[in-house]
């Protein structure tokens, strides 16, 4: 209710991996966005991976907000992906009239960070701050949808 | 959707940004509750979704109803949305209707992606009236049997899921009382620190205080042992000023006389003033004792009367003494009234120019005595009045300066009339005179 809900950011290698794991109101997405450029700038990942396969509604806000987190990290050298879209969620952005313009999606986490990647020719470092066990979880929840 | 029947379910107010999410929530599960597929169940959420968004955008608060819609064999959901905004204009109405709309707050699409993902849409709006958008969305016709079949259960979850909110609400307002407590809290600590701030100062004015009564203590000590010791040698030279007076020790030149005379009169106030301080000392360290008795009020006046008439002659004022001779006998000590009515005596006299008179009048009143002091002298101040009691006090306008007395006489005088458990008070106009008069008990014996 008061305070914005805390959703983490992740760096995972050179990319930032968001879980958004439930509904947002909207200072939370507003919130989200302002750390999620933060993170951007304190980090200099090159990538950002928003996982929205737990959230059962996206509105024009929040898809506007996920269109402007993807043009606002272009501008500071990141790619934007959302990965695990509900089939419901796409069919209802689609009635809705919604394109999330200037967002990649994928089916899931892991072809997220391929196609970050591949886009970056980012090289798998073993020694990068791999969060290996969130990492895992956020599997999951990617394959679940 | 005029052939419509609908039941009210409940309304959802839309008050601040978080009643979008809490509408969200509500929806969801009613449409999962009334049996709409999982997709629908997202569409009908996002429009409302977009509904709730709009009223908390364009008009601050609203309310969401929410309804089961019957139409002949169809049943579905029937949502009505409504603000008292400031309406939207037709012209601005088709733009959204038409999606050729662009808002400052979303894509211009909510209205119109609304109607797309919704059975019946219907939008009424009047220019600073408000705005109100009703949608139905139908259930497919194989659930629609089972939904009317058990619209009061429907109503029953519903009120449930409210009274779950109503409990959130409940929270919401713990929390914000919490809040509030704490800050109380914080307030009474405040408090708490000042209360201890203050009575850090108490003490110390309290220790001031103490303080400052020793040093009073001090000075009335110092007051009585140096007044005693000025008294010693002063009786001396009195003593030797009437040897040269009296002609004992050869007779005196006139210019001699003169001087010697001088003497005595400033040698006799010193003596008055030493008395006067030695009294009042007396008087604050609570020593002085009266020894009370029935006292015959003409004869101790008539002695005064005599004695002062001598003295006010001189300087060429009247005095006269009105005393009925049936006035009772007052219970007091001789030589202490006689002192306060003297010094009342002596002051109107002291005040009151040649050719004037000074009058002592004496009645019975209300059980006491009351004695009164008029002279036709140069008067007291109105704003002097009040304090002319206190110690060392003196009108300022009273005396010229070589009349000034030490400003105890009046004090001594009140506290002798107090002592004697009667009043004093004094009326006064200036250049017109003054009344001083006080009150004395009847001895009891002859009350």
């Amino acid at each position: 209710m008061s305070g914005a809900q805390r959703i983490p950011i992740l760096k995972v290698g050179r990319v930032l991996v968001v879980p958004i794991q439930t509904d947002m109101d909207d200072q939370t997405v507003v919130h989200l966005q302002e750390r999620i450029l933060s993170e951007l700038e304190r980090t200099r990942a090159r990538g950002v991976l928003i996982d929205i396969s737990l959230l059962e509604m996206v509105d024009s806000f929040i898809g506007r907000m996920l269109s402007d987190i993807a043009s606002m990290a272009r501008i500071m050298d990141a790619r934007t992906v959302v990965v695990g879209i509900q089939p419901a969620v796409a069919i209802t952005l689609v009635e809705l009239g919604l394109e999330l313009s200037g967002v990649s999606t994928v089916l899931n986490v892991d072809e997220g960070i391929k196609l970050l990647r591949d886009e970056f020719d980012i090289e798998e470092r073993e020694d990068d701050e791999l969060f290996w066990g969130e990492l895992n979880l956020l599997g999951e929840h990617g394959h679940r949808a | 959707m005029e052939a419509i029947n609908v039941t009210r379910l409940g309304d959802i107010y839309v008050r601040r940004e978080a009643d979008i999410v809490k509408v969200r929530d509500r929806v969801r599960r009613l449409a999962r509750e009334m049996g709409f597929d999982q997709t629908t169940q997202i569409k009908i959420t996002t429009a409302v979704s977009e509904l709730t968004r709009n009223i908390y955008e364009y008009a601050k608060s609203g309310a969401i109803t929410l309804s089961v819609a019957q139409l002949g064999a169809a049943a579905g959901l029937h949502i009505t949305a409504r603000d008292e905004g400031p309406g939207i204009e037709p012209a601005t109405l088709d733009a959204i209707m038409s999606g050729g709309y662009r808002s400052a707050h979303g894509l211009g699409i909510g209205l119109a992606g609304t109607r797309r993902l919704v059975d019946d849409f219907q939008i009424e709006s009047t220019e600073g009236e408000g705005t109100r958008v009703t949608v139905v969305k139908w259930l497919p016709p194989a659930r629609a049997g089972e939904l009317r079949g058990r619209v009061e259960e429907v109503r029953e979850r519903f009120a449930e899921l409210d009274e779950g909110s109503a409990v959130e609400e409940l929270a919401q307002q713990n929390r914000d009382l919490l809040a509030v407590l704490s800050e109380l809290e914080e307030k009474r600590e405040e408090l708490e620190q000042l209360n201890r701030k203050l009575a850090d100062s108490n003490r110390e004015l309290g220790e001031a205080n103490a303080k400052l009564r020793e040093v009073a203590e001090l000075k009335e000590e110092f007051l009585a042992v140096t007044t005693h010791d000025l008294r010693s040698p002063l009786a001396v030279i009195s003593g030797v000023i009437s040897f040269f007076s009296s002609g004992r020790l050869g007779e005196l030149t006139p210019e001699q006389q003169n001087m010697v005379s001088m003497m005595e009169r400033n040698t006799q106030n010193l003596i008055e003033l030493v008395n006067d301080l030695l009294d009042s000392a007396k008087i604050e360290s609570g020593t002085l004792q009266l020894e009370l008795a029935p006292t015959e009020l003409p004869a101790l006046v008539g002695d005064i009367c005599e004695a002062m008439g001598t003295v006010a002659g001189d300087k060429g004022v009247k005095v006269d003494c009105h005393f009925p001779d049936d006035l009772p006998k007052v219970a007091a000590d001789r030589a202490k009234l006689r002192r306060a009515i003297v010094n009342l005596v002596s002051n109107a006299v002291k005040f009151t120019p040649k050719g004037g008179s000074v009058d002592i009048h004496g009645e019975r009143q209300d059980g006491l005595v009351r004695v009164s002091v008029t002279d036709t002298g140069v008067g007291v101040k109105a704003e002097d009045l009040p304090h002319l009691f206190d110690k060392y006090e003196q009108g300022s306008s009273r005396a010229p300066r070589r009349e000034k007395g030490t400003g105890l006489g009046l004090y001594i005088t009140r506290q002798l009339v107090e002592l004697h458990g009667g009043e004093i008070s004094a009326e006064s106009e200036v250049g017109k005179g003054s009344t001083f008069s006080f009150t004395v008990p009847i001895a009891e014996d002859d009350a």
